[in-house]
């Protein structure tokens, strides 16, 4: 990775059920990244961008949406792209604008994405799925991706003998953290005995271990322009990708994911260790998703992330800081990812702006995205740094 | 030269199968890699010549999940609580279903032949 560039500026914009459009959600929140990068519109050369079908407002014409973003927001760049791997899009932002910098594609790379749970609610698109044979077999028949991650995570309960209330203490601990952040939706205390007595959507998981669907965006500015910095500049030491589009029943071993092959990739670029983090900012769609991720970032030995969640202290202040802004259980997930938000919160962190939620002295941190078109297809892991 | 199914002939022939009450499955004539998906291609070994297969119907349950709230977007109709399965046919193929609510994993089982022809609903073997 290229150190002569960095990130430098981020927005977010989050409201439960904006009256707004996705487009002038994404508006907000690329002004407020650029404001705080001190960059002009005009100097934007490179847009990057995504969302999901069924995450807009009507018309759904989404063909060309490269081209509708950069037109709204009166860019015309020389490095266009779309990226659409769902929840992980934010992370996989930064890989490709990172590359369009080194390959002199452009300077500054606007990366924008967001979309409103609202919509979606509401109803689903047309044509949501490949042919009929899909519709066939995934249609009512099914929840995903709830029922997914709950398969999930009765197969890693019955096969290392993870408990409810594990899982459970990860929504708990990343409650605490959320009490200290003043953008979370959910700031009131819970425990382990409340989040097993909130009522069961797909066994085993609760209401309070799902992520709460609002609508918004995330922004990010990537640039080689690094003389004009007006905040801390946040700097990619390594990243990580890995795609496997193989359905979720068609794997040989079902608990057998890509985000360990992502972690290990981000880990041997970055020439760091998991225990050399500062703080891990995992997503967490479910407390299973998170779960899985301490395990196969290798915070944790493959199988015992149930004692090691026991023994760990994950608040803004503990042993592994782990989602210190509450994560997107408590702060919503946009459109359906969460990928902006756990980026956001690595870059508040490692810009010394996280405020209460703030890790003393955080030098060195972790993101991981996952998502896909069915269950966990894709992971994307960066690790992220202050020190130039 | 012969003529390659189309996905859409073998999204075809699986329909017949599941209407007579047959769990189909999708099978490489080259390397007889199995799969519950239709593709033109083995995954496996870039074959182009997949077949329909219609499986015995019997197989393990290997994940199950009681789903008990649905989103809004489901119609209002729809049963819940309901069960959600993945099974492994006896020919190594894994498919997803439904069956009878807290079904558990290992069970073994076989495509209900009393559910509406189409469906895809697994019970338990020794009918229990």
């Amino acid at each position: 990775m290229v150190r002569q560039a960095a990130i430098t500026g981020f927005g977010e914009f989050i409201e439960k059920e904006s009256s707004l459009t996705l487009l002038e959600c994404l508006e907000r929140a690329s002004s407020q990244a650029l404001e705080m990068a001190g960059i002009e519109r005009d100097k934007v050369d490179g847009l990057i961008t995504t969302s999901l079908v069924g995450t807009f407002d009507p018309p759904p014409f989404r063909s060309f949406w490269g081209n509708q973003v950069a037109h709204f927001l009166g860019l015309k760049p020389t490095f266009l792209d779309s990226v659409e791997v769902g929840g992980p899009s934010f992370e996989a932002f930064i890989v490709r604008a990172m590359a369009a910098l080194e390959a002199g594609l452009a300077t500054t790379v606007l990366c924008v994405g967001g979309g409103k749970g609202s919509v979606r609610k509401k109803g689903l698109p047309e044509g949501s799925f490949a042919n009929s044979w899909f519709s066939r077999l995934d249609h009512w028949v099914d929840f995903k991706p709830t029922s997914d991650y709950a398969m999930l995570a009765n197969l890693h309960a019955s096969r290392y003998g993870t408990k409810d209330e594990q899982r459970a203490k990860l929504a708990v601990e990343q409650r605490r953290n959320a009490a200290k952040n003043p953008r979370a939706l959910y700031e009131k205390p819970i425990t382990v005995k409340d989040v097993l007595s909130s009522p069961v959507i797909a066994s085993p998981l609760h209401l309070l271990e799902i992520v709460p669907a609002v609508d918004g965006a995330h922004a990010f500015i990537v640039t080689s322009r690094l003389s004009d910095v007006k905040t801390q500049p946040v700097y990619v030491l390594g990243c990580g990708e890995f795609h496997d589009p193989t359905f979720f029943e068609e794997r040989e071993d079902l608990l057998d994911l890509p985000l360990a092959r992502s972690g290990k990739s981000a880990f041997k670029a970055s020439g760091l260790k998991p225990d050399e983090m500062d703080f891990a900012q995992l997503y967490d769609s479910y407390t299973i998703t998170t779960l899985l991720e301490l395990e196969d970032m290798g915070f944790c030995e493959k199988g015992k992330v149930g004692r090691f969640i026991d023994s760990t202290d994950f608040t803004v202040s503990g042993d592994l800081p782990l989602n210190t802004g509450g994560g997107s259980l408590n702060v919503g997930q946009p459109g359906f990812m969460s990928g902006g938000v756990i980026l956001a919160e690595a870059l508040r962190q490692l810009m010394g702006l996280a405020g209460n939620c703030q890790v003393n002295g955080a030098i060195t941190g972790l993101v991981n995205g996952v998502g896909g078109n069915d269950t966990i297809n894709t992971s994307v892991t960066l690790i992220l740094t202050n020190r130039s | 030269m012969k003529t390659r199914a189309t996905v859409e002939d073998l999204v075809a022939q699986a329909e017949k199968l599941l209407m007579e009450r047959k769990m189909p499955f999708f099978e490489c004539s080259h390397c007889a890699q199995r799969c519950p998906y239709p593709r033109i291609r083995c995954t496996k070994c870039g074959g182009r010549e997949i077949s329909v297969k219609a499986s015995s119907g019997e197989g393990k349950i290997i994940a199950s999940t009681t789903v008990y709230r649905v989103p809004p977007i489901v119609p209002k109709d729809f049963a819940i609580p309901y069960e959600i399965v993945i099974v492994e046919l006896s020919e190594g193929v894994k498919v997803r279903g439904n069956a009878k609510v807290g079904i558990h994993q290992g069970t073994g089982v076989k495509l209900d032949d009393k559910s509406p022809p189409g469906t895809i609903f697994f019970i338990p073997i020794d009918g229990n």
